[in-house]
């Protein structure tokens, strides 16, 4: 559909403004405007006027001076009106402006304080010929155009100006002969209708809109709600095209050399020459700051606010960070560094796996700080309004929107689980009006294999230099060792001691020990190079009232574990109804799928004996028989007597058992919204998803641990008896889980919204109610003598069994598992809330904010609950102030202040009124037959953790929005923290559940966006976060005895006065000439004497939780090319490092997958002198001496294994590449998007270890991963 | 239909929220209040608890260097050692722990269950009487851990453990009772206890009415009141005998001879199937209350390494069938060097009321007051279900000397009961008997490089410390020297 508006030159007054501040005023304010009402009933202004045979002019300017109303309009229009008798007295302004156009072309529209004129629409007309059957003379040219952005996706409601076209007024002539009412014709929407040309308001350099009367005004039109930004050349202007829906935009008749101007809301202006060219087409570059200081809006859940208005703390993640790094499916992952005050915890250990059992995982997160020592520190989790358990359900592709809220105005609302923040995410919908679009995004990510380096180990020369010298035969007697594991070479050392083979024939077979490496086998056959492939195909596209967004995903993660599948199917669709102007409906359902399967392959790694090998030359596989934990005799003589081989070979082994889970997942949100009358809207959200999950895990008889459990349950007194077998030899054990995670939200609220003043102030009331319920399930069987192929099993005595028996085989044996298991938590929430906001003038808004939750804490009276929780917030907008007009580069200027309070409210248990009851376990059977135990003791004493938050903050807007961000100071005060204390232990209970103290978190948070260089065909723009956290523990309980002593304080994750997760550590004062470690009191004295270390001897090193953190994001731009680096940091805190350094004992005492030792090991203590040259302590086998003469957590947890672990990285560094437009026409792509990406590389650390301390001494899964991708739009 | 479905759920808010969870009740009817008293916390101890503490510290055990104290706990050494401080504030006190934490559920039964809902009153009555009774047994423990041996003259002065008749979780006030006022609460409790109890307890887990007079008459026997001690047991006796199914002493000829039902004898653990090796062979047991006391379970008292004394070996005539419980064979399959015996069919000791010992105080009480013939009777009842019948009869001077004849029931309590606990009481109670004045008290420790030597301090390290976890959050508690 085309529409036009052609004019006459016009005026424009210059030098006030900068074109390109113009642009953005304008938009911003039809933005404003259009959102408001534009109906024109119920002003209440009183208006007495007389006027005869005056001008419109003049009644204008009386009705302004009344009202302050303004009138816009276009000045050549008022030339051809007629004059006006009018004559009222005290009429509302509608009943006069309807008399002074009774008889006028025009009608109006009340654009909030703006009275806009518009002429009234023309007949439709019906043309003989349409525009391009008429030949264009010579010179002129007609063209089709088509406005699209960087990917490709058709810009509708660009505007395209046509310069230097002068010989046009001809053609239009011959147009207006033809029929086509070319000088004026009216612009059609999309269903044929003319609208509105209506010229947009002169805007001064700050603030509300200032239309003047008797200034012409430049030419805006509006179409199909879409604004269309009027660019800066327009003197020299002469027509003026919008594109349609497709983007398309025709001109006829205009001058083979003129230059097209075009621009559009958000994107950079573009001149095109168009050279005798009829098809060309634009591409328009988003204009990123200025896209986000218009559009910027923040989802609590309940609302969705303008940055503008919103009073609380609220961050948004950079979005294009967040869908670019795909190293990573888990959302929380893929938002570390990107949002202020945030820390995510990456790596292995801060890995949070659902409770439900089925295997599902998230990174854990931190908002803020701790506050709350024994109840969760995890942010509330919301998708689409309702909270859910995590997040790993969702492909990150779908993800639309993410708001993460901080502080108590923004938070409160989610009531009584909000006191750790909240993370509200979005998934994507439909645009109305839209084209279908179908997209692809798919890309691999390679892990490769994982790096054992950086938990160093001996080598094998090492490794048996270390074993002879630490050999003490007399010490661990060999003839105790009779029945333990013993290693290859600690046979040979003991079959020297025994004088079984000479000193010649032992030294050669240990060297040849020592000569074998066996890295490359196990990097081989128990690890394969690791990736993750996923793809997306997204469907979107709607009309006036339906649209949709559609996906489906697939997700193939290739761990390094041979023999593991992993796969992810999931399909989301969602749809957005209005079947009528005062109905909305949304629906969104998820379907996923995810399988996963493994057999056994041991966890091997550089830690076990550094010589032995999986497969000799030849690639047969090797027995390893002293794995059993057997000595060859003992197990010998359990196989001739058992009749069981008891052979361990781990390659035969990985076969022998298997694992498969298959988790389903459906999820359904609909959203109803339905207004009622006027204002007053009806909202819903209703919610159910459904989680079942089955888990079998199969283990075949052949495999050592059933083989064993059945030695142990065989008896057979002699080689020659005949064995009794009391356990199943065929078949296995098999386990049958099956678990359920079912949950449904239901929200009723109503809004009112109205725009009291004459509009020029916002209210928006909510009150609603809430009902939840999540329900967990997990039911498991466990059958022994399972054939997998004929679902049969062996019936076992389970009641004899679990009593043992003491004349088997190994002289003990019994059975203790379980045949049946089932677990039930359900928890329920009824809450009732309210909000309400108002903006007065545009510049002063308050937020208001009341919950109260009831939840199902069994055993406790509901009146204990009665504690509502809220929040109050205000804002202004200083920039909208009159006296900040003159500050030219403050763009925006916002202060806000916000203070509530939120909760977190505690589990089952720890708050009843009454003693909780459970059953005796079933199982092994109680003597006494069923009975019940205390679990919970009365406890009417508990109050709900609270948490009182002041945030204060200041957002920006400079130079043009080249820099804009916000800075944030809060103050957390978490008080009636619920935790252990300490009770008279008379009362039968050392310690229970009471309120423990409190905890402040301070805090200072900047986030800055800034356009650095913006140049022809090159930008750089860069984000940067950075959270401060301080955080103490204030007060808390009479400590136990326990944590007043060195261990105590050394092992505990708070301590008054201090950061929650404190680190503390002895004083180290090196070691003695015994290679003892040694320590150094508060009193200066060094000693090395067990339990010699009192409390205050211990000393603070600092926390292990970052202090500060945040990131910093680079983004350059050169033609179709973008690279963006990505740094995440985290400073401040320190950590252990453990060095598992064995002192005592046999040094390969452990069987299974360990034996070898941190590679220090070789710098230990050994002789007199050593002290002065190494921290690491002597070795001692003697376990007593050990024990009695030293301690080695003196070692340990010195102060000389802290570590400053201050990092930062590089979290991904990603180059992209656009496909030319000229190619995807070829092709009739609209997009094509290419990428590489790799990540984690270390840019910066404190310590000196070479430890990178997000993976401390562990083995590092993959250092680099890189990710190739593609996204694809048709 | 949203705002129907609202206002529904606005309706139904409480019932909405009054949902019970999976596994969790409060306890309402008189059947709760009944299965609360077969909680296994008050039979079986499975990680810690009974008199684990107290097997360290009679005088028929001794120790291997090689074995005792290799774990990384001090508690055992010290109890060993008869040190006067075996918990540190640090140490956790598991058994303590455990008791009082048993306590709160007896009070809570004792106090509540007259009020449940559903039961008659009889069943009120015998509930309550159980928990009773479990209660006496609890504070007659305590005050023979912390208080002096019971003397009249001293009773009323001499402190020992507070009584905790309440259950509350946060009480705070706790004050050290004296022994005159905890054997009186324990006496009241037994004997309003034991007309309400029922003469056969649904399982030997659950207080019957000869449990709980075997146990009057046990108190008796320690205050030195066996006139009292004689008639009570021989209600116990007589009420055993009423039961329709009752406790039995197994022969040990019979069931340790050749197709006994406790063979066969386990290099591991001794006689396999044997009541040691099963915690759930309640043969013996008037009332059941068992432990683990195998070796190292890792909180806290290992007995690893113990040995019985070649003094208290000696005490057993050479065909006693108990010794199949012993072995010479130490854990790692070598002989003992000096021939020392260590237990091995024994990972299950009992200290409820078992058969065995009411036979031997009942002995005790009668010889005390000069029944001999009466005496020689029960104790012989004893051996010659342990020994071949022959072996069994007591000497005939011992049968004619009172005084031989207790001393003999004393040692006959050491060859039944060793490596359970049982004889650190007896210690205690001898100490103030002038028929055993002037014992010393010995533990040896055993190295191939040489032999230490403890010795009990009399009187003092009679009486244990409070631990001092308890003191600590007591201020103001006087502890025991």
């Amino acid at each position: 559909m085309l529409f036009s508006a052609f004019c006459n030159p016009f005026r424009v007054k210059r030098g006030v403004l900068t074109k390109t501040l113009l642009v953005m005023r304008l938009t911003s304010i039809l933005l404003l405007s259009t959102c408001l009402h534009l109906s024109a009933n119920s002003r209440a202004q009183k208006i007495t006027l007389s006027e005869h045979h005056s001008s419109l002019e003049k009644v204008f300017r009386e009705i302004k001076r009344q009202t302050g109303y303004l009138f816009v309009y276009r000045d050549e229009w008022l030339r051809e009106t007629d004059k006006v008798d009018i004559d009222v007295k005290e009429s509302p302004l509608d009943e006069v402006l309807s008399l002074c156009f009774d008889n006028q072309p025009f009608t109006y529209l009340v654009i909030d304080k703006m009275i806009v004129l518009k002429q009234k629409p023309t007949a439709v007309v019906t043309l003989a010929l349409q525009p391009w059957d008429i030949e264009a003379p010579p010179g002129l040219i007609d063209v089709h155009g088509r406005v699209t952005d960087e990917k490709g996706n058709p810009i509708s409601g660009a505007t395209v100006i046509v310069q230097g076209n002068k010989a046009t007024a001809e053609y239009i002539s011959r147009l207006r002969a033809a029929g086509v009412p070319a000088a004026e014709p009216a612009a059609r929407d999309a269903n044929g209708y003319p609208v509105a040309t209506v010229p947009a308001p002169v805007v001064a350099s700050t603030g509300a809109p200032v239309a003047v009367v008797d200034q012409p005004a430049p030419h805006l039109a509006i179409a199909s709600g879409e604004p269309a930004a009027v660019p800066a050349p327009l003197a020299k202007a002469f027509a003026v095209e919008i594109s349609d829906a497709n983007g398309d935009f025709f001109l006829h008749g205009v001058a083979d050399n003129a230059t097209l101007v075009i621009s559009s809301v958000g994107y950079e202006t573009q001149e095109i020459k168009l050279n005798k060219r009829k098809e060309i087409a634009v591409r328009l570059k988003i204009k990123v700051t200025e896209l986000k200081n218009i559009e910027v809006t923040y989802s609590n859940g309940y609302q969705v606010l303008s940055k503008e208005r919103a009073t609380g703390s609220y961050s948004k993640p950079d979005m294009e960070a967040f869908k670019q790094r795909v190293s990573s499916q888990d959302l929380m992952t893929r938002l570390d560094g990107l949002v202020a005050g945030m820390t995510v915890f990456t790596g292995p250990s801060g890995t949070l796996a659902n409770e439900n059992g089925n295997g599902k995982k998230t990174q854990s997160a931190l908002i803020r700080g701790a506050s709350s020592i024994q109840l969760s520190r995890e942010p509330l989790y919301v998708l689409n309004g309702v909270p859910v358990k995590d997040f790993s359900d969702i492909n990150p592709d779908d993800v639309g929107d993410i708001t993460v809220l901080k502080d108590a105005a923004a938070a409160a609302i989610w009531g009584a689980q909000a006191a750790n923040g909240v993370v509200v995410v979005v998934t994507k919908s439909g645009k109305r009006d839209s084209r279908i679009k179908v997209n692809y995004s798919g890309y691999i990510n390679y892990q490769g294999k994982p790096d054992f380096s950086r938990a160093s180990t001996l080598n094998s020369r090492q490794y048996i230099q270390a074993a002879k010298e630490t050999f003490d035969p007399v010490y661990n007697d060999y003839s105790y060792l009779y029945n333990s594991y013993m290693a290859p070479h600690e046979v040979i050392l003991y079959n020297q001691y025994r004088g079984l083979i000479t000193d010649a024939q032992a030294n050669a077979s240990l060297d040849s020990l020592a000569s074998i490496n066996n890295l490359d086998q196990i990097k081989n056959l128990w690890y394969r190079n690791a990736f993750t492939t996923n793809h997306t195909i997204s469907m979107s596209g709607g009309g006036s009232i339906y649209s949709f967004y559609g996906s489906f995903s697939y997700t193939d993660i290739h761990s390094n574990t041979p023999g593991e599948k992993s796969n992810a199917y999931r399909l989301n669709f969602t749809q957005d109804l209005s079947p009528t102007r005062n109905i909305k409906i949304s629906l969104s359902t998820n379907l996923n799928n995810t399988i996963t399967s493994n057999k056994r392959a041991p966890q091997v790694s550089n830690l076990f004996l550094p010589y032995q090998l999986f497969k000799d030359a030849q690639g047969h596989s090797l027995t390893m028989n002293y794995l059993t934990g057997w000595s060859d005799s003992l197990r010998r003589d359990y196989q001739a007597r058992s009749r069981v081989n008891l052979d361990y070979n781990p390659i035969d082994e990985m076969n022998y058992g298997h694992t498969r889970t298959n988790n389903l997942g459906i999820n359904i949100t609909a959203n109803a919204n339905i207004r009622l009358w006027k204002g007053l809207s009806f909202l819903g959200t209703y919610s159910f998803s459904k989680q079942p999950g089955i888990y079998d895990s199969y283990d075949d008889h052949r495999a050592l641990e059933n083989r064993k459990q059945l030695v142990s349950l065989t008896v057979a007194p002699t080689a020659a008896d005949v064995p009794v077998y009391l356990f199943p030899t065929n078949g296995g054990s098999y386990l049958h889980s099956t678990n359920d995670q079912k949950d449904w939200t239901v929200r009723n609220q109503l809004t009112y919204i109205a725009n009291p003043r004459q509009g020029r102030d916002d209210l928006s009331l909510q009150a609603g109610q809430e009902a939840r319920q999540s329900l967990s399930t997990r039911n498991s069987i466990s059958l022994e003598g399972y054939d997998e192929a004929l679902q049969t099993y062996a019936i076992l005595d389970y009641a004899t069994l679990s009593q043992g028996y003491y004349n088997t085989v190994t002289g003990y044996g019994g059975y203790y598992s379980s045949p049946f298991d089932a677990q039930e938590n359900e928890t329920r929430f009824t809450s009732y809330f309210a909000l309400a906001n108002y903006t007065f003038d545009h510049k002063y808004s308050i937020d208001l904010s009341w919950r109260q939750d009831h939840s199902n804490l069994f055993g406790s009276d509901q009146s204990s609950q009665d504690r509502p929780i809220w929040s109050f917030g205000a804002k202004w907008q200083l920039a909208r102030e009159n006296f900040m007009k003159a500050v030219t580069w403050v763009n925006d200027l916002g202060l806000r202040a916000t203070y509530g309070i939120t909760g977190n409210s505690p589990y089952v248990g720890p708050a009843t009124s009454y003693d909780v009851l459970g059953p005796l376990n079933s199982y092994p059977p109680p003597t006494s037959g069923p009975g019940l135990n205390i679990n919970d003791y009365a406890n009417r004493t508990l109050n709900w953790e609270t948490t009182r938050t002041l945030n204060i903050g200041i957002d920006f807007a400079l130079l043009r929005g080249r820099l804009g961000g916000g800075v944030e100071y809060y103050h957390k005060n978490s008080v009636d923290l619920i935790g252990s204390v300490k009770r008279n232990p008379f009362t039968g209970q050392s310690t229970g559940t009471g309120n423990i103290g409190n905890v402040i978190n301070r805090g200072i948070e900047l986030s800055l966006r800034s356009i650095n260089v913006q140049v022809k065909d090159f930008t750089w723009s860069t984000n940067f976060t950075l959270g401060w956290n301080k955080n103490k523990l204030v007060s808390y309980t009479s400590p136990s005895p326990y944590s007043l002593t060195d261990y105590g304080k050394l092992y505990t994750n708070h301590w008054i006065g201090y950061s929650l997760n404190p680190v503390f550590a002895y004083k180290w004062a090196g070691l003695d000439n015994l290679g003892d470690p040694q320590v150094m009191l508060a009193d200066k004295t060094i000693t090395k004497k067990p339990n010699a270390v009192k409390v205050d001897d211990v000393i603070y090193k600092g926390t292990s939780t970052p202090v500060v953190y945040g990131g910093l994001s680079n983004n350059f731009t050169y033609k179709s090319f973008n690279l963006a680096v990505n740094i995440t940091y985290n400073l401040g805190y320190v950590k252990r490092d453990i060095n598992s350094v064995i002192t005592y004992g046999r040094m390969t005492a452990t069987s299974g997958w360990g034996g070898n030792l941190s590679a220090d090991f070789a710098n230990r203590w050994k002789k007199p002198g050593d002290e002065k040259i190494t921290n690491i302590p002597s070795y001692v086998s003697d376990g007593y001496i050990n024990y009695s003469r030293r301690s080695l957590n003196y070692y340990s947890y010195a102060d000389i294994n802290v570590y400053n672990a201050s990092y930062a990285k590089v979290r991904d560094i990603t180059l992209g590449y656009n496909l030319p437009h000229s190619i995807l026409r070829a092709v009739r792509v609209e997009g094509v998007n290419l990428y590489v990406q790799a990540a984690n590389f270390m840019v910066w650390k404190a310590n000196k270890l070479g430890i990178d301390p997000e993976f401390g001494r562990s083995v590092i899964a993959s250092n680099h991963p890189l990710s190739i991708g593609a996204n694809v739009s048709f | 239909m949203a705002m129907a479905l609202a206002g529904t759920l606005a309706g139904c808010k409480k019932s909405f929220l009054d949902i019970v969870p999976k596994r969790s009740q409060v306890a309402v009817t008189t059947t709760d209040y009944d299965l609360l008293m077969n909680s296994n916390a008050l039979y079986y101890y499975q990680a810690a608890g009974g008199l684990r503490e107290f097997v360290l510290m009679g005088d028929e055990v001794a120790a291997e260097s090689a074995y005792f104290g290799k774990q990384q706990s001090a508690l055992a050494p010290r109890a060993f050692q008869w040190q006067g401080m075996i918990f540190e504030s640090k140490d956790y006190v598991l058994d303590l722990q455990n008791q009082t934490g048993e306590m709160y559920t007896l009070n809570k039964v004792i106090n509540e269950v007259m009020g449940s809902a559903e039961g008659s009153e009889d069943q009120k009555k015998s509930i309550q009487a159980e928990a009773k009774t479990r209660r006496a047994m609890l504070n007659f423990l305590w005050t023979n851990i912390y208080g002096k041996p019971y003397l009249a003259a001293t009773a009323g002065a001499d402190p020992a453990f507070p009584l905790i008749l309440e259950a509350s979780s946060t009480a705070n006030s706790f004050k050290r009772a004296s022994v005159q006022a905890s054997y009186d609460q324990i006496i009241k409790d037994l004997t309003e206890a034991i007309p309400n109890l029922p003469l056969q307890a649904v399982t030997p887990t659950r207080v019957s009415r000869a449990a709980a007079e075997a146990t009057l008459g046990k108190v008796y026997i320690f205050m030195g009141k066996y006139g009292d001690a004689v008639p009570m047991m021989k209600k116990a006796f007589d009420d055993v005998a009423a039961a329709a199914v009752h406790a039995r002493l197994y022969d040990y000829n019979v069931e340790l001879g050749p197709g006994g039902t406790f063979l066969p004898i386990s290099s591991y653990s001794g006689p396999a199937n044997g009541p040691g090796n099963n915690f759930n062979d309640l043969t013996q047991a008037v009332l059941s209350k068992v432990y683990q006391g195998g070796s190292y379970d890792g909180n806290g008292f290992e007995n690893d390494g113990l040995v019985l004394t070649p003094a208290a070996a000696a005490l057993f005539a050479p065909s006693d069938m108990r010794l199949l419980l012993y072995t010479n064979v130490d854990p790692n399959n070598m002989p003992n060097s000096g021939g020392r015996l260590r237990p091995y069919g024994l990972k299950y000791p009992r200290f409820g009321v078992e058969l065995g010992e009411m036979y031997l105080l009942s002995a005790e009480c009668k010889a005390r007051t000069n029944d001999l013939a009466g005496a020689v009777a029960d104790v012989e009842m004893l051996r010659k279900n342990r020994m071949p019948p022959a072996d069994a009869t007591v000497p005939g001077a011992i049968a004619a000397d009172q005084t031989a004849l207790i001393k003999f029931i004393i040692e006959e309590r050491i060859r039944e009961f060793a490596f359970t606990g049982y004889r650190w009481f007896d210690l205690r109670r001898l100490s103030v008997d002038p028929l055993f004045a002037g014992a010393v008290y010995t533990h040896t420790l055993y190295d191939p490089s040489g032999n230490t030597v403890y010795t009990l301090k009399q009187p003092e390290r009679l009486v244990l410390q409070i631990p001092q976890l308890f003191i600590d959050a007591n201020p103001g508690m006087v502890n025991n020297p």
